[in-house]
Parts: C-alpha cells; sequence; structure tokens
C-alpha cells in the first residue's frame, strides 16, 4: 500500500453516519466496525475517491496535526479497512 | 413471536392450511416419521398422524406448543406426537424422519433464522429419500404503483400539518421492508422470477439476486412487490402473488419518494438479504432507465440504515469497542451467578434486593427480575447439562 493508492469500497459493505461518528457493517461477516471523527473523515475522502496521499492533505487541513501522525494514521486505518475486507486498494 | 389470534388466522387461512395438508396427504406414507418444525399451535401433527404417520416430532419454542399437546390429546394422537420444546437447532432426535415440514415463512422465506433451521434439520435428521415440505420457494418481484402503502410512510415525515421539519425520521421510514397488501392491478411490469429457495439443497441462507423488469405502463412507481410461489410437494403451490387471499401479505421494499414512469423504462434491482445476528439485513439497489438508458433515478437502501440507532449504540456494537458493563449487566450477572440449582428465586431475590436497594423497591420487584431471568434461561425439558 503506498499514497499513490485509491480504495474501493465493496459492495458488501454498508456505511451509516450518525453525527461526527460511523459504523460500517460488513454483510459478509456480520460484524460492525465503529470510526471516530477522524476515521469518519479519512472514510468519505476514501470514499470520495481520493488517493491516500490527497486524504492526508485533506487531513492535515482540517486537523491540528503533525503530517508524520496524520500519515501513519492514515495509513495505520487504510491498512486496517483493507485487513478487515472494508475497503479495496486499487 | 405471535399470539394467539396470528396463529388462529394461519390455521383459519383455507388456502394455506389445505395447501400444506394436500402436501402432507402426498408426501406421508403409512409408518412414516415426520419432523414439524415450528408446529405453533399443532395442527400439522394432527394431519400427518390423519395420513398415517407412525410417529410425528414436533418443535416449537413458544410457550403454545402446551396448546399444541393440549390439541394432540383431544384428536388421540398424544402417543404418537412427541413434543420438544426449544429451538430446533438445539434439539437431538432420536430417529431419522421420513418427512419434513415446516412453514417458518414471513412476508418471504427470509424470516429471522428459519433457513438456518431447516437446513440443519435436513442434514441432522432427513433420513436418505426423506421429503421436505416445502421444497422450494420461487421469489418474484414487481415494480408497483403502491399511494396508499407508500403515503402511509412518507406523510408523517414530509408533509405534516403541523408546521415542522419532521424529515430525519424519514431515512428509517423509507429502508423499511413493510408488509402489503398490494393487487395485481398495482403492477406497472410483468413479474419476474428472481430467485429460488431449494430448501432440498440449499446451504446458505443468504439471498443474492438481480431483478430486470420492464414497465408496462405509464404510472407512478413507489417501489417494489415481492412474494413467493412455494412448491410444497410436486404440483401442490402456494403463491403469495398480489391479489391472492393468503395471511402473509406481500413484502413492499419501499422507495424513497414516487418515480415517474413510461411503458419501455427499465427498472434494475440488485438485492440481497443476509442473515445478521438473528435476522435478516435486507438490502436493495434500484435504479431506472429509460428505453435508451438515460437513468432517472437510483436509490441504495437497506435496512441498516432503518435501523433507529444512537452514536452510543454504534460504539457498543463495533468491533474495536472495549466493553464496560453497565449496572444493568451487574444486576443480571449477580442473578445468574445463582441460579446454579442451589437456591429459590426467592432467595434469590432476596440477595439482589439488599445489593441493590436503589433499583428495587423491595424483594417482590426484585423476584419479577429474577423470574424474567429464570423463564428465559431456565433449562428446557430434555436439555443435557
Amino acid at each position: 500500500m503506498n499514497l499513490d493508492d485509491r480504495a474501493a469500497i465493496p459492495p458488501e459493505v454498508l456505511v451509516r453516519q450518525l453525527g461526527e461518528e460511523t459504523v460500517i457493517l460488513d454483510l459478509a461477516s456480520g460484524t460492525y466496525f465503529g470510526l471516530d471523527e477522524s476515521g469518519t473523515r479519512i472514510w468519505q475522502l476514501l470514499q470520495q475517491g481520493a488517493t491516500l496521499r490527497e486524504v492526508c492533505n485533506a487531513m492535515l487541513a482540517e486537523f491540528d496535526a503533525a503530517p508524520q501522525d496524520i500519515e501513519r494514521d492514515v495509513l495505520d486505518l487504510a491498512r486496517e479497512l483493507s485487513g478487515r475486507g472494508l475497503i479495496r486498494i486499487a | 413471536m405471535y399470539n394467539i389470534d396470528d396463529y388462529g388466522d394461519m390455521i383459519a387461512d383455507r388456502q394455506r392450511t389445505g395447501a400444506f395438508a394436500r402436501a402432507l396427504e402426498a408426501a406421508v406414507r403409512p409408518g412414516d416419521v415426520v419432523l414439524d418444525i415450528g408446529t405453533g399451535t399443532g395442527i400439522f401433527p394432527l394431519f400427518a398422524c390423519r395420513f398415517g404417520a407412525s410417529r410425528v416430532h414436533a418443535i416449537e419454542s413458544a410457550p403454545h406448543i402446551q396448546v399444541a399437546r393440549e390439541t394432540a390429546a383431544a384428536n388421540g394422537v398424544q402417543e404418537r406426537v412427541i413434543f420438544h420444546e426449544g429451538s430446533s437447532r438445539r434439539i437431538e432426535l432420536p430417529e431419522r424422519v421420513d418427512v419434513i415440514v415446516s412453514d417458518l415463512r414471513g412476508q418471504l422465506p427470509m424470516f429471522r433464522q428459519s433457513l438456518l433451521a431447516i437446513i440443519d434439520a435436513r442434514r441432522r435428521f432427513l433420513a436418505p429419500g426423506g421429503r421436505i415440505i416445502a421444497e422450494r420457494d420461487d421469489l418474484w418481484m414487481a415494480p408497483v404503483e403502491a399511494p396508499n402503502l407508500a403515503k402511509a410512510f412518507r406523510q408523517p415525515w414530509c408533509e405534516n400539518p403541523w408546521g415542522f421539519d419532521l424529515s430525519a425520521g424519514l431515512p428509517l421510514a423509507a429502508n423499511t421492508v413493510a408488509r402489503g397488501p398490494v393487487g395485481a392491478q398495482q403492477l406497472l411490469a410483468a413479474p419476474m422470477l428472481y430467485a429460488a429457495v431449494d430448501y432440498v439443497r440449499a446451504e446458505t441462507a443468504e439471498l443474492q439476486a438481480r431483478a430486470q423488469m420492464r414497465i408496462e405502463r405509464d404510472g407512478e412507481a413507489d417501489g417494489l412487490a415481492t412474494w413467493f410461489d412455494a412448491v410444497l410437494f410436486e404440483d401442490i403451490v402456494l403463491s403469495n402473488a398480489p391479489g391472492a387471499p393468503l395471511s402473509y401479505g406481500q413484502a413492499f421494499l419501499r422507495w424513497p419518494k414516487a418515480v415517474k414512469v413510461t411503458a419501455g423504462d427499465i427498472v434494475e434491482v440488485d438485492v440481497r438479504a443476509d442473515l445478521v445476528g438473528t435476522d435478516y439485513v435486507w438490502s436493495w439497489q434500484s435504479t431506472v432507465r429509460r428505453a435508451q438508458g438515460t437513468v432517472v433515478e437510483s436509490f441504495r437502501q437497506s435496512t441498516f440504515l432503518g435501523e433507529p440507532m444512537t452514536p452510543s449504540m454504534m460504539q457498543a456494537i463495533s468491533s474495536r469497542h472495549v466493553p464496560d458493563l453497565g449496572e444493568d449487566g451487574d444486576v443480571d450477572r449477580l442473578v445468574l451467578e445463582h441460579m446454579r440449582g442451589r437456591n429459590s428465586l426467592g432467595q434469590i431475590a432476596a440477595v439482589l434486593a439488599a445489593r441493590y436497594p436503589h433499583r428495587f423497591a423491595g424483594e417482590a420487584e426484585a423476584l419479577r427480575h429474577v423470574a424474567e431471568l429464570s423463564l428465559r434461561y431456565r433449562r428446557m425439558p430434555g436439555e443435557s447439562r
């Protein structure tokens, strides 16, 4: 996985946002996965087709955090989502 | 799950009960052993005995099984019908059976854990060469003009007469699978057979299918009706098609708004039903196209989006959540820890009332709570330790 990758959301993944939080339902496994405020924003950007680099840049503009921390958080979350089958990296 | 009136309605539905009776007559041979999953108040075992069954195992988790026992006795077959109280998936039978009968449908066969129960029973209990009633459910779909059904769910949230913005309720209402009835005259396209549930061979309880229908007349489509034709046994079919006088009612997959359609338009639907926990999540993605391909409307809906939910509930079900037991949990844990075959409910209630005086006004109130838990978690007759 690298910063030029984009994510696709499989059809068996359903998403529900309430306020600043999100819960993702994976119909394949019947399990739920929660995202906090920053995770929700990362998910929105991925859903819009942004590359991981574009996600990092947007997060840097919106959240008060160091660039290396944002990049680590974005990549960690993308790896976890990918590992659980909630996104497909392309 | 069902009350006595529901069972009464099912028995009184002559089309339904008559079709199952004919199927049992055709499938049961003299001396057969029959299994009835979800016997309810126990009418199928009576038919099975009438048609020659030597023994019927009747399974029911609802307390109405007592009515079934008394009914068997009233009809003189109490020696031939063996009742099993509980979930079929947790019950062991002493023998293989020649016929399995069940009617666990809602408006559609994907209803709670019914398919899992049938698949499990077929694998564990059906003798080689055995028969299943029903053998198959064919699933049909058509776009429908159903202004009354649509108005009933849209109007409170979109057009209320009180001058408030109540639109927050619409996404929940629009992502709910409702119950018909839908009449044949309300169909906007010829029905499409989009899936079949083959009970003889099914290995999965999930559904995933695509339907494509061509609009046959101009109108306003409010959503999709879907129903079953149950092939009970050989040529005996129970159809729940629009207009059929059956008690099940058709399922109505709503659209969030009415769509003007003209003859020749194409309606494409990707539909799936996934068993999540104890019930199904239904998802339906609908696209309406003009004949030349222009997309008029597209909706992606799911009952997952129709469940009332708060942010704290969302957190509580997430796989990443680290749970912390609330006081309700502490109370129930204390009660369950005392249910080890040594203490009476009264003794447990005394402990509970003393430990949580701010929750229970006295031992009587604590006893009511302990009794509820005792009912829910009691060891069922025949359940092994």
